[in-house]
Parts: C-alpha cells; structure tokens; sequence
C-alpha cells in the first residue's frame, strides 16, 4: 500500500447538479491512482444518490490500484442516506 | 425516438427468437432432446424478459403461461405430443401476432387466446406467479426459521438493476428502500458493486447501481411491483416466498451482470445459497467427478438433503452456462453489425454510379499516352472491381431462412389435408440478392402449397400404387452459369398430360388442332386461368397463382420450368439471376450498335470458320465439336441489317463471331459483329414504354457514355422460340411438319 495520499477538501451541495464537477476535481487531482485518496466532507450540506454512487466509483477506482479511500469527517446527511441505501459499510475503512 | 428505436429492436429481437421457436418444435416433434426443449423455453422467457423492461404486460402473462408449459415438459411433468406442439405453435403465432400489433397492446384476438390459454391449461393447471414449488427446495433444519442465513426462501427475493436515467429523472434509490421497509424487514441488501464503473469510466450523472434483496414480508407481490413500476429503465424480478428452484435458476439467467461478476457471487447474491453450502456443492461435485471417473456410480438416493444438493447443483450448472452464453454473445456482437438495408441499398446505388463513372474515366484516360495514369488507372478500376463485389455481398443471404418456414407449411398443411409429407431441405446455404430472396418467398409458398395439394397424394393411395405411405417434398438450392436454381420437388402423382390437355383444351387455351409437346403440355399450368383442382380448396386451386407465379419469376429475370412424370412426381425448377444490380458483363456490337451479355452465362466465344459460315447461313446451326449449336443472329433478329449506311464494314466482318451462352442445360450461339470485351454494367430498368419488349434485362451505361441494352439470354431464346413456332405453325399448314432446334 502506498504510503502518500492525495486529500480532496468537498464542500456544499454534492448533488447530481455538481456531482460531474466533483468527479472532475477528484480525477484531476488524484492524477496518481496509486495513492491513497482522503475526501474531507467535514463541510458538505447535502448529498444525493448520484454523489454516493461518485464515492462508490472512488473506492472501486482506489482499490483496484491497491490504494486506499478514506471518507473523512462525513456529515450526517450521508451517514443517513448511506444507511438508507444499505450501505453503510463504505464508510468503513476496509471497503 | 430513443424508446420507439428499443421497441424496434425488441421487436426484431423477439422475430428471431420466434422463428428459432418454430425451428425448435418442430424439431422437437421428430426427435424429443433436452436442448430443443431448453432453447424453446429460453426463447419464450427472453421475450418475456424484454417486454418486461418495456412494460408489455399482456405479452408478459401471456408467455408466462406458455413458459410454464415448456417448464414442466422439461421437468417431465407433461409428455410432448403433437397435440401439445401444435397448442405451442398456436401460442408462438399468437405471440407473434402481440408483437406484430406493438406498441398496441389492447389489439389482439381474444377468441384465439382464450382457446390456447384453455389448451395450455388443459395439459398443465397454470395457477399464475404463486406456484407450489414442485422440487423441495429448503432443508428441513431451517423451514419455518425468520432470521437464520439459510438458502430456504421464506423472504421476497427481489432483484434490481436501476435504469441508466435514474438520476436524471428525479428518483432517489433511498425513497424506495423506504417504501420497502413500510412493508416487512429488509433482511439483506447487496449492492451489485461490479456494475459501478471505474472513476475515469463513470458517467456520473448515469444510475449504475443495482440490488440483490431480501424482504421479509406478508403483503402481495403486487403491491411490491408498485414501488418498481414507475422507475423507468429499471430491470426487476421479485421472487415470492417459497418459489421454485427453477424461477432461481432464471434468475440468474436473465441477470446483466458478465464476466466480473463470479458464479459464487451470483449465487450469494440471488439468495438462493449460502457460502458453506456453495462451498459444499463444489466440494461435491468434484468429488462426484473423482468418484465418476473411479467408475463409481454417484450415490442419488432419495434422501432430502441430497436431493437438495442436486438441485443446487443444477444451480451452478445454469451459472455457468450463463458465462459461457455471456461469453458467445459477446463474440457474436464482435462479428455482426446490424444494418439498415435501406443503407446498402444506397451504397450498392453508389457503387453503381462509381462504376459508370470508374469506365468513363478508364476510356478517357486511354486518350492520354501517359503510363502512370494508366498504371493508375488499372489499379482503381481492380479496386473498384473488389468494392462492387463487397458491396453486392452485403446484400447477399443464404435462402435458408426462407426454406426452413416451409417447415411449418408442410407440418400444418399436411395435418389439415390428412396426409402425411415430410420436407427435406437442401442447399440452405446457397446465397442470393436480398431483394431476390424477398420476392421469391410467395411464389415459392405458392408452389410448395400446390406440390402438398396436388401432387401428394392421399396416405392409402400411394401405399395401394407401392409408395411409401409419407410424401416426400424436396427444396434444393443451388448455383448453375450465373443463376441460382431453386427446385421443388414431390414424389406424388405427377401431371397428367391427357388431363392437362383436355383441361386446356376446355378452357380455350390451346385449340384441338394443335399439336404440342409433353414439355409444352407441363407448361399449360403457367397459362392464366388454369387449374386442376376439381374442388377449391384454402390450400390452393383458385384458379389463379401459377400465372402470377410465372409472371413474378420473370419480372426478377428468372425463369421457371417444369418436369414431370405420370405417378412418380414433379419437379418445378426455377433459375433466377444472382443480383439484379451490378453484373460482370462482355460488351459485343452488332452492326456499330453495343450490346451487353451477362459474363455468367458465357461459355466461350468462337470465331467461325469458312465451313461453319456456310452452315450457319443454310441452317442456322453450326456444329461445334461435334455437337449442333442453335445459332440466333443478333442481326437480323434485332433487324439492325435493314437501311444501315454504314456498310463498308459489312463486308469486312463476314467472319462471324459467335459467343456461346448457357442457361440452365441449353446452349445457344449468339452471332454478333465485334467482340469489345469485358465491362461492369449497372443494369438500370427500362421505361414503361418498352414493357412488351422481350429478350433484355435493362440498359445500362458504357464508359463511352452510350448506351448499350442488356440481353436476357432466358428470354431472347424463349422469344426468339415462340416466333419460329408461330413461323413453323403456319409453313406446318402450307407443306407439314417442319423441326425446329429450339424444343
């Protein structure tokens, strides 16, 4: 596992109106897939469906390079929504 | 309209699948196979499938009942009779004809569905979605348990794949995992995470997600269905408690998931094993096949958690031949594309004109002395050569697909006439212009219905003459001097010549003083009018067909013959052109004027010597290694000799030069002036003001910018034929009987 990480800083509405422009952000500065990516969202006001299927591409892209994705801080409209879903595990380090 | 273009191809999709199910069952009819059965029973559940993504509910209950039919015949629950394949193929033509009337759903014939749907339920007692299971599916440890993680299916299982839209639209997946909740326990939910693209893949504004769950609940499944119904785009199938292995089994059949997702991972996530007993059942079965290869008998007696184990087993085997199919599909995919014809239409058009314009530049470029553009030149006209022959190819398809409905016409037709035909197909593969192909269907059915009508005959009857009892019907399709011969053939009673006169003569087609051979007797039945059938029948003789038959084959350049022998059959023999639009031509010229022959038919050209001239202008023959050759002259058969000023050359061309052409088994010599040599000719149909005129097949465009005319062999000699009979009738008045060599 590699040991130098990129940290994204996300903040405000991550809803399928914005969920493109994050995904550009997120590839643009992520440009080495080998390092473990943190997306902070101590800041995010909302989240939506398309935004959680963003994070579930982040941590599919992360582990098939052996890196890691670490959700950091995430606020309680995605702890809920994640629940909702079933799929709380995502918030857990090891998926 | 993206959805009007899925319909379409769900529409062309469900075609082909139907005609592989009318293959199928009456395969299935000759020889019971578990394959057969399987693929009849996978083309119903793919149709049922697919209009359920559309929401076409009464093609959906209407399969559904056929599909649970084929499900116990292949369970062994039903016996397959011919009472039953003819209830199947009902219900497949009524299949057919809900597909046909899309996107109306409310326009079928009632009547006719409830007579197959009473038929279906008469063989099985059809109870809708809420079957008893017939193989036990759970182990007796766990019955009755709520929350154990066992394989018994006491919750809904219900299987999700969202549309691709589903963002886009408005809808959130958390909404509806709410609605859920409201009605049981959602024991489990597992996200298919294979089907989330990689973040550089990912369109994020596309639904890509997808659920396996388990819903304990007590509430109807329609009331489930509900909360689906209204997501457009999205794939589900909701399985109720205590469903059969089976409907598990197309469950993992009719998943989207490929290759990434491995076969332990299907079964997990459709609920139906856990992984100590998957482990299990590949545990057993490779030591069912250690103890098979040992030579021991695998132990199959009848206690319930083998019984299960079996079962389950059936389960891997149906994964497994889901990632072989995935994988077959996928390399289908890779070899075919589908296109419009209305395209390779345009595109053959083209190449068309390209090869017009190819010849013209070819001619120009000879007025230059310039090798390189000569060299050049030669080159693009190879080229072009090669793109005519690929582009005429595209529109080339085996008449297979035409015979094998033949098939059905025979099974049914027999059956209502009470007599007993068998069909044998030969030279499926023969290949022929769509457009021909197209066009050729009716007449053929036509011919084949009269062959089943007419030319067999009743069971008793051929056993009381020596014939074995069941009729034999042959279509054979092959290629001969350009032409594609097709041939329908009965070993029935065969015409009646006697008959065939008398009838005519009757009719005023033929006057009693004629005389005509037994050839020109067969033929009688082409004339307009004329029909044997002593009673009309819905299966042919209504006076009108072999006429319209025989004009049809000609409009296509083709050519139709019969033969025939008193009590050992018929044989009609139809020659039709490979392509009516570009050919390989051999430009001759007659007196200054060009003609084209199609090369396909030529045999040789021959430069006649001082003694075969002699001969051709006594005899019109000559004898060509020692075989007599009927010779036509262009010249004076298109009176081209008559009022010509340029005579000068008349004199020079005395040696004649004869191309030999076949049709078929006849060979005729053409006399013409000048050999001009090979050319592409795009044959271009002529005006309505020459509709009467016989012996061409179109004009087309010499490079030269002239126009040439397009002889039809066939023709030439069937006109050049019947004016020498009308002469030959009138000398036979004045002084007897005159041969002809045209017979």
């Amino acid at each position: 596992m590699s040991e130098k990480m990129v940290e994204i800083t996300l903040s405000g509405e991550c809803t399928i109106y914005e969920v493109a422009e994050w995904q550009n952000k997120i590839i643009d500065k992520w440009s080495d897939l080998s390092q473990s990516l943190n997306l902070n969202m101590a800041d995010v006001s909302d989240v939506d469906a398309s935004f959680v299927q963003l994070l579930l591409s982040c941590k599919k892209t992360a582990h098939a390079n052996d890196a890691q994705c670490h959700l950091i801080n995430p606020p309680s409209t995605l702890q809920e929504r994640l629940k909702n879903m079933h799929l709380e595990e995502i918030l857990s380090d090891d998926n | 309209m993206e959805m009007d273009e899925n319909v379409q191809i769900f529409v062309s999709e469900a075609e082909e699948l139907l005609v592989e199910m009318e293959d199928a069952l009456l395969e299935l009819e000759e020889r019971q196979d578990d394959e057969l059965l399987n693929q009849i029973f996978r083309a119903a559940h793919t149709i049922k499938g697919s209009a359920g993504l559309f929401g076409f509910d009464h093609i959906i209950s209407f399969t559904h009942v056929v599909e649970n039919v084929l499900d116990d015949m292949r369970n062994c629950l039903i016996p397959i009779t011919s009472e039953l394949i003819t209830v199947l193929m009902r219900s497949k033509d009524h299949i057919g004809k809900l597909i046909e009337a899309l996107p109306e759903e409310d326009n079928f014939d009632a009547v006719e569905e409830k007579e197959i749907l009473d038929l279906l339920t008469a063989f099985k007692d059809v109870d809708g979605d809420q079957q008893k299971a017939e193989i036990p599916v759970q182990d007796s440890d766990t019955e009755g348990t709520q929350d154990g993680d066992s394989t018994d299916s006491d919750h809904y299982h219900i299987s999700l794949r969202l549309g691709l839209d589903t963002f886009r639209q408005g809808f959130d997946p958390a909404a509806m995992f709410k609605q859920l909740a409201d009605l049981g326990t959602i024991k489990e939910a597992i996200l298919i995470e294979a089907s989330i693209p990689q973040l550089s893949e990912l369109d994020s504004e596309s639904c890509y997600m997808g659920w396996e769950i388990a819903l304990n609940s007590n509430v109807e499944k329609e009331l489930i269905s509900e909360i689906f119904e209204f997501l457009d785009g999205a794939i589900y199938t909701i399985l109720p408690p205590k469903s059969r292995f089976s409907d598990y089994q197309h469950l993992i059949q009719q998943l989207p998931e490929e290759d990434d997702l491995a076969l332990g991972q299907i079964l997990l996530q459709t609920g139906s094993l856990t992984e100590e007993e998957l482990q299990l059942i590949l545990q057993q079965q490779s030591e069912q096949q250690q103890s098979e290869q040992g030579g021991e008998q695998p132990a199959l007696t009848g206690d319930l958690l083998i019984q299960n184990k079996m079962v389950q087993q059936e389960v891997v085997e149906e994964a497994l031949e889901k990632q072989k199919k995935v994988k077959t599909k996928k390399q289908q995919a890779m070899s075919f594309v589908k296109v419009d014809s209305a395209k390779l239409d345009k595109l053959v058009n083209l190449v068309g004109e390209l090869v017009i314009n190819g010849a013209k530049m070819s001619q120009i470029s000879e007025r230059f002395d310039d090798d390189d553009l000569a060299e050049t030149m030669e080159s693009m006209m190879m080229s072009l050569e090669e793109m005519r022959e690929t582009a005429l190819g595209l529109r080339m398809i085996p008449i297979g697909s035409t015979f094998n409905r033949f098939h059905r016409v025979v099974r049914d037709t027999s059956k209502d006439l009470e007599k007993e035909i068998r069909l044998e197909i030969y030279g499926a593969e023969t290949e022929l212009d769509k457009t021909v192909i197209e066009k050729i269907a009716d007449p053929l059915m036509h011919l084949v219905r009269n062959s089943l009508d007419h030319g067999i005959e009743m069971p008793d009857d051929r056993v009381r003459v020596g014939k074995p009892r069941e009729g034999l019907i042959k279509l054979n399709a092959h290629h001969e001097a350009g032409m594609i011969v097709i041939e329908i053939n009965d070993d029935g009673k065969g015409l009646d010549p006697d008959k065939l006169l008398t009838k005519a003569i009757e009719k005023g087609i033929v006057k009693e003083t004629q005389k005509l051979t037994q050839h020109e007797i067969y033929n009688l039945i082409f004339e307009a009018g004329f029909s044997m059938a002593k009673e009309i029948s819905n299966i042919s003789g209504r006076g009108v067909g072999m006429d319209v038959v025989r004009r049809n084959i000609e409009a296509l350049r083709g050519n139709i013959q019969i033969g025939s022998e008193k009590g050992v059959g018929t044989t009609i023999s139809i020659q039709l052109p490979l392509t009516l639009a570009i050919i390989d031509g051999f430009n001759i010229s007659v007196n200054q004027e060009d003609f084209i022959i199609p090369l396909d038919m030529i045999q040789e050209c021959v430069t006649l010597n001082e003694t075969q001239i002699e001969e051709a202008s006594m005899h019109n023959y000559i004898t060509l290694r020692e075989e007599v050759l009927p010779l036509i002259q262009l010249k004076s058969y298109f009176n081209l000799e008559e009022g010509d000023n340029n005579r000068d050359m008349v004199e020079m061309n005395r040696h004649e030069n004869v191309v030999v052409v076949q049709f078929g088994k006849n060979k005729v010599g053409l006399t013409v002036d000048v050999l001009l040599g090979e050319t592409q000719a795009v044959i271009k149909p002529m005006g309505r003001i020459f509709k009467g005129l016989n012996g061409f097949a179109g004009f087309t465009i010499l490079g030269s910018g002239h126009v040439a005319l397009v002889i039809d062999v066939p023709g030439l000699v069937k006109d050049v034929v019947s004016n020498e009979k009308k002469y030959f009738n009138r000398m036979e008045k004045k002084a007897g009987h005159v041969p002809s060599h045209f017979h």
